[in-house]
């Protein structure tokens, strides 16, 4: 029971991160090594928001931070996009390589700023609640109902509306959207901003219960990437099965071996699942 | 007179840029008496060791090695432990955690060189991660977050102790170079061009890719172990994703494919960063800002620069050739 709640909730929390992790891959091609990075400023603007502009004060106020750290990473991310990797996107090396030090950079900047030993935000509702004798913390429940509602509307947003279409078109068949006079700029454009505020809010959503501290940016990433790999890069609903398996996958093994280990359940899932399936759970097969 | 012209091929077409820059850092020690500057020339010395040996796997055929801090860190953790446990000389533990490192590149090349692009390099970079979470967890045999200090030194001279470094840099240089030229590096190139082309030319492209991969592995294991002991100290941090990227960076903003670009990035790039030091607070956040302006500007890297490549002398200088294209 305890296995399933924790689980559940750490699903939601990855599904968040990893569905933006994707969709910016097979839209734009690129392996965004900084969404770890925009998770973490997702956490640490909303501290910023919260704290510096609004003065510490009601939970309406905290509120509109999350709101406004969510936009505004979604903002930083196209700019992002725009400015650095439009010019040279062909070249997989040169997008990998500035989005990691880009991901450095923000680190040491945040840690400059607010400090290795990292700050805190208030919760959104306090307490905890105790489902089957077990007790909760509501922060980490409502990532449940909000993953919940997000995941569904991105999919309207994908297949009904004629923007999402049009990312949609992009992602399955590149040539043939452009083709059908759709535009990949204005199309990867949507999908950075909208793939860093996912991350950001499940980063601002964190927050509370966990740690904000300058690091927190690689652990998102690994487990992302993991997630991808195992639902098969370009597959979002691939994807979303694969964040419940491997939150499950860690709680279990945290339950049954030790704690220690569960960081490297998710390394050793990108392992196993390269060298033996490359295309993963859902994913279109290998060249 | 035999001898001479064996050793021919090492200085035909080599770039006399490189050789000036390695022979200026052999100056230097007699120029200075400076304790603090030897050390700065011999950290960038040890970084060209490792950028040097990254780019003949991913400069060569572009299979991008994200990973790389697994051959530094785990040869340097490897000879670390020999010697401080098992009281083994320094100058026989680094060849033989180098060749482990160098095994090892051969088994992972194995599993993950089949893999393409961004599949490869997340795999090497879940490889790394993996060892670095070993050292934490393993911390009775690594030390855990302090890691392994007071390893055996190579000399106890600084100056000496440069000279060592220096001597494995050239040495790793030149063999690089020579392994460049040969058909092995032609080959690469090939497979960095067209893999299916060269492979229905009936070239076995997996085993030239896992023999640069091996090769690769085994000069940063070289260079790693090298590190540890003229630290004298092994620790997480030379595991970690921060010292992959930053190999990566200087190899690339040197010049990809090239062997002498990594070399000259790495050394440039070192010294640039230990001279950052009086403004210690800000020090890496200037430095990685610098690195990506670096990137944005001559995303190809300096000695691949266009005016570079297409004047003879310029050309001539900096990539030692003379049928300048």
């Amino acid at each position: 029971m305890e296995i399933l709640i924790i689980g559940t909730v750490r699903g939601a929390l990855y599904s968040l991160i990893a569905v933006g992790f994707v969709l910016i891959f097979s839209v734009g091609g690129i392996l965004n090594l900084a969404h770890g990075t925009y998770y973490m400023l997702g956490a640490y603007l909303t501290y910023i928001f919260y704290t510096f502009v609004f003065g510490a004060g009601g939970i309406d106020l905290l509120l509109i931070s999350v709101v406004f750290s969510v936009l505004s990473v979604g903002m930083i991310a196209c700019l992002v996009y725009y400015i650095l990797l439009r010019p040279h996107i062909q070249s997989l090396l040169y997008v990998m390589v500035m989005t990691l030090a880009l991901a450095l950079f923000v680190g040491e900047i945040m840690s400059l700023l607010f400090g290795v030993s990292g700050t805190s935000v208030p919760s959104l509702i306090e307490g905890s609640m105790s489902i089957g004798g077990i007790n909760v913390i509501n922060q980490q429940l409502i990532l449940i109902p909000i993953t919940a509602v997000i995941l569904p509307a991105l999919w309207v947003f994908l297949k009904k509306t004629k923007m999402g279409q049009g990312v949609d078109a992009v992602a399955q068949q590149r040539t043939g959207a452009i083709l059908v006079g759709v535009s990949v700029e204005t199309a990867t454009l949507i999908t950075s901003a909208l793939s860093a505020s996912l991350a950001a809010l499940a980063g601002a959503l964190i927050a509370p219960v966990s740690s904000v501290v300058p690091e927190m940016w690689l652990f998102p990433l690994i487990k992302a990437f993991a997630i991808a790999i195992l639902g098969g890069i370009g597959s979002l609903v691939g994807s979303i099965i694969a964040s419940f398996v491997v939150g499950y996958a860690e709680i279990l093994g945290s339950f049954l071996i030790s704690e220690q280990l569960t960081e490297l359940v998710a390394l050793v899932v990108i392992i196993l699942v390269l060298v033996f399936k490359p295309s993963g759970i859902m994913g279109y097969k290998l060249r | 007179m035999n001898l001479l012209k064996r050793l021919a091929p090492l200085t035909r077409n080599q770039s006399p840029f490189g050789l000036i820059l390695l022979i200026a850092m052999a100056l230097f020690p007699f120029l200075s008496d400076n304790i603090f500057y030897l050390e700065v020339i011999k950290l960038a010395a040890i970084y060209a060791i490792f950028t040097m040996s990254w780019d003949v796997l991913t400069g060569y055929t572009h299979e991008v090695n994200f990973g790389f801090a697994f051959f530094i860190g785990g040869a340097g953790y490897l000879s670390g432990i020999v010697t401080s446990h098992l009281s083994v000389s320094p100058y026989l533990a680094i060849p033989v955690a180098a060749l482990a490192a160098g095994v090892s590149g051969i088994f992972i090349g194995y599993l993950t060189l089949r893999l393409k692009g961004p599949y490869f390099a997340m795999a090497t970079l879940a490889f790394a991660s993996i060892l670095f979470k070993l050292s934490f967890i393993l911390y009775g045999i690594t030390g855990g977050e302090e890691g392994i200090s007071g390893l055996e030194a190579f000399t106890d001279d600084p100056t000496k102790d440069f000279f060592v470094v220096w001597g494995v840099m050239v040495a790793v240089y030149l063999s690089l170079c020579l392994y460049a030229r040969s058909k092995h590096g032609i080959i690469l190139k090939a497979i960095r061009a067209d893999e299916d082309a060269t492979q229905s030319a009936g070239i076995n492209t997996a085993y030239y890719k896992i023999e640069a991969f091996a090769i690769s592995g085994f000069m940063a294991g070289i260079g790693g172990g090298v590190f540890a002991h003229s630290q004298m100290h092994i620790g997480p941090t030379m595991l970690s994703g921060y010292l992959s990227v930053i190999v990566v960076l200087l190899a690339m903003i040197g010049g990809m494919g090239t062997i002498v670009g990594p070399l000259l990035g790495a050394i440039c790039l070192s010294i640039v960063n230990e001279s950052l030091r009086i403004v210690e607070e800000y020090r890496i956040i200037i430095y990685t800002g610098l690195l990506i302006l670096f990137i944005y500007l001559a995303p190809d890297g300096l000695v691949n620069l266009k005016f570079i490549k297409g004047s003879k002398v310029l050309s001539f200088i900096f990539l030692g050739d003379r049928k300048s294209t």
